[in-house]
């Protein structure tokens, strides 16, 4: 199958959020192909996965590999200065568990699934520019440096960071209170947490699933610790200016990354016997940004390349299934009803901007700030159950007060479902 | 069917529905209607009445009972068109 000269809808970007966006549209009948500009399995940073990225993997039709193939966590355990809480996933009524996975396979799967239900996949093809309009069109480079233009109906930039709509119109914007640099590796060997606390070894994953595992490094920086099937990702989220002076102390990046890693409270204890693999430390600055112009006329923005928060919650991958199915909504109500294009994309870019306010208003470190009326209607939007484990989540962190703005005030306490522990548990 | 036993009987068919739906059914609250079944909602809405709804619509309010849902459809029904 060669890459088309038209079509209905054309994808850019197959992470989850495109991935999401071209197989919910083809599952409906509507002609769509996706580009990326790699082949996948290729690796990406955000290995955490939410509980209530199952309605979007059964719409999807993948439930059944997902679970077939990652490991299962069963909640989190967070250190932040004196208080060490763990929450559970099934004190808040989820049947289904969290997931912690390989993002290379984990991607990799959505997008064979993606082709499965009828999608054209083309891999190695990158999208340079696009002219906006009722046709849009899309000039894209494949892997010989050859360009050729896909004219289509409507397209989805699901571009992830590279934002490619943010970067072409302008108005792609850092934010200012998320100033962190993050760095992380994968370890062979690492200890991990299991419920109550109790570190065990690598090879107890299958029979005692494991926690996300959180420390607070500073004020407002933070490690995480997440166990897979073969390694665990260690990741540090360091204040700018502490990365800047604590790394010149160092001779290279690993040098740093490992030695803030083991002088890191219980984190250095996992990982005593652990050893770094895959290629050093990976690190990222300035990921945290949103942009002015995340529809037009043809085009919609979902998922990363329509901005990123912060990785504190561990909502990225949700967000993406989540926009990328409404982004799919959105374009399937311009084709059926071009008169009412304006509307819709008005209805889209406002869910789509009321939920990363949201996001926004939960994350902000340390600064007292109304939420948006935007982002007050979003958390409205959760179930009973979702407000629990955002609240219980927020409170691990020291950041419930925004979770009380965000819900207008209401306190949550009743809800608020965490266990304080004493101590962590080493055998 | 007029439009509560309409809204009722396409949330009666949801796998999150409790057995009874009553009119003031917690569907958001209670998980029965979620981010993906919303958008559902609103395009079965819209065929079947053939209404388009306008942005400021979307509001959790509107989706919060059944009977909040299908008075939503009788304000968009009965609108007299500008
Ligand atoms: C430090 C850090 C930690 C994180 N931890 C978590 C976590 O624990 N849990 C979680 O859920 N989320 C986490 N996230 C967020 C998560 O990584 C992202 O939100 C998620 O990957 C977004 O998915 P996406 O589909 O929008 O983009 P991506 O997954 O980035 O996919 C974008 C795709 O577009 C392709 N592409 C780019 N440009 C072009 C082009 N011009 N033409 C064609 N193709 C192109 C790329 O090759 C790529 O495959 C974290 C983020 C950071 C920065």
């Amino acid at each position: 199958m060669s890459l088309p000269q038209k079509v209905d809808v054309l994808v850019i970007g197959g992470g989850p959020a495109g991935s999401m966006a071209a197989t919910a549209l083809a599952q409906k009948g509507i002609d769509v192909a996706l580009i990326d500009k790699q082949h996948h399995p290729r690796e990406t940073v955000g290995e955490s996965i939410l509980p209530s990225a199952w309605k979007y993997f059964d719409l999807l039709g993948v439930s059944e590999a997902v679970a077939k193939n990652f490991v299962r966590k069963a909640g989190g355990v967070v250190v932040w200065g004196d208080q060490i809480s763990e929450i559970a996933f099934k004190d808040f009524g989820y049947t289904r568990p969290g997931m912690h996975v390989e993002r290379d396979e984990f991607d990799d799967l959505l997008l064979r699934n993606a082709a499965a239900k009828g999608v054209g996949v083309f891999e190695g093809y990158r999208a340079e520019a696009f002219t906006p309009g009722d046709n849009p069109v899309v000039t894209v480079v494949d892997e010989a440096g050859q360009r050729r233009e896909i004219a289509c109906r409507q397209f989805i930039d699901t571009t992830g960071q590279a934002a490619l709509v943010g970067r072409q119109l302008g108005g792609r914007r850092l934010n200012a209170d998320f100033r962190f640099v993050a760095l992380w590796g994968y370890f062979e060997n690492s200890r991990y947490f299991s419920a109550g606390g109790v570190a065990r070894d690598f090879g107890e994953i299958p029979q005692h699933p494991p926690l996300t595992f959180v420390t607070r490094l500073g004020g407002w920086g933070w490690s995480w610790h997440i166990p897979m099937k073969k390694v665990t990702s260690v990741g540090l989220v360091i204040p700018v200016e502490d990365y800047k002076r604590e790394f010149a102390e160092h001779p290279s990046l690993d040098a740093y990354f490992l030695s803030r890693c083991r002088a890191t409270p219980h984190l250095g204890r996992l990982l005593a016997n652990a050893h770094m693999v895959n290629g050093g430390t990976r690190m990222m600055r300035d990921f945290s940004y949103g942009c002015d112009h995340i529809s037009g006329p043809g085009f919609l923005v979902a998922g990363d390349a329509a901005g990123f928060i912060d990785p504190i919650f561990s909502i990225g991958v949700v967000f993406a299934l989540y926009a990328g199915n409404l982004a799919a909504w959105a374009t399937q109500r311009i084709l059926a009803n071009p008169a009412q294009a304006a509307n819709t994309r008005l209805v889209f870019e406002t869910q789509l901007k009321g939920r990363a306010e949201l996001a926004y208003a939960l994350a902000l470190p340390g600064v007292e700030r109304d939420a948006t009326t935007a982002a007050r209607q979003s958390f409205d939007y959760f179930s009973q159950a979702e407000k629990e484990l955002t609240w219980s989540a927020a409170s691990m962190t020291t950041r419930s007060q925004n979770v009380v703005r965000a819900a207008g005030g209401a306190e949550g306490a009743a809800g608020i479902r965490r266990r304080d522990l004493a101590t962590l548990r080493y055998a | 069917m007029d439009t509560y036993e309409t809204i009722a009987a396409w949330l009666g068919h949801l796998p999150t529905a409790p057995h009874s739906l009553a009119p003031d059914t917690a569907l958001i609250e209670d998980g029965i209607l979620d981010s993906i079944e919303i958008l559902n909602l609103v395009a079965f809405i819209e065929e079947r009445f053939a209404v388009v709804l306008p942005v400021d619509a979307f509001i959790p309010e509107n989706f919060a009972t059944p009977a909040a849902v299908a008075a939503l459809v009788v304000t968009l029904t009965s609108a007299v068109p500008a």
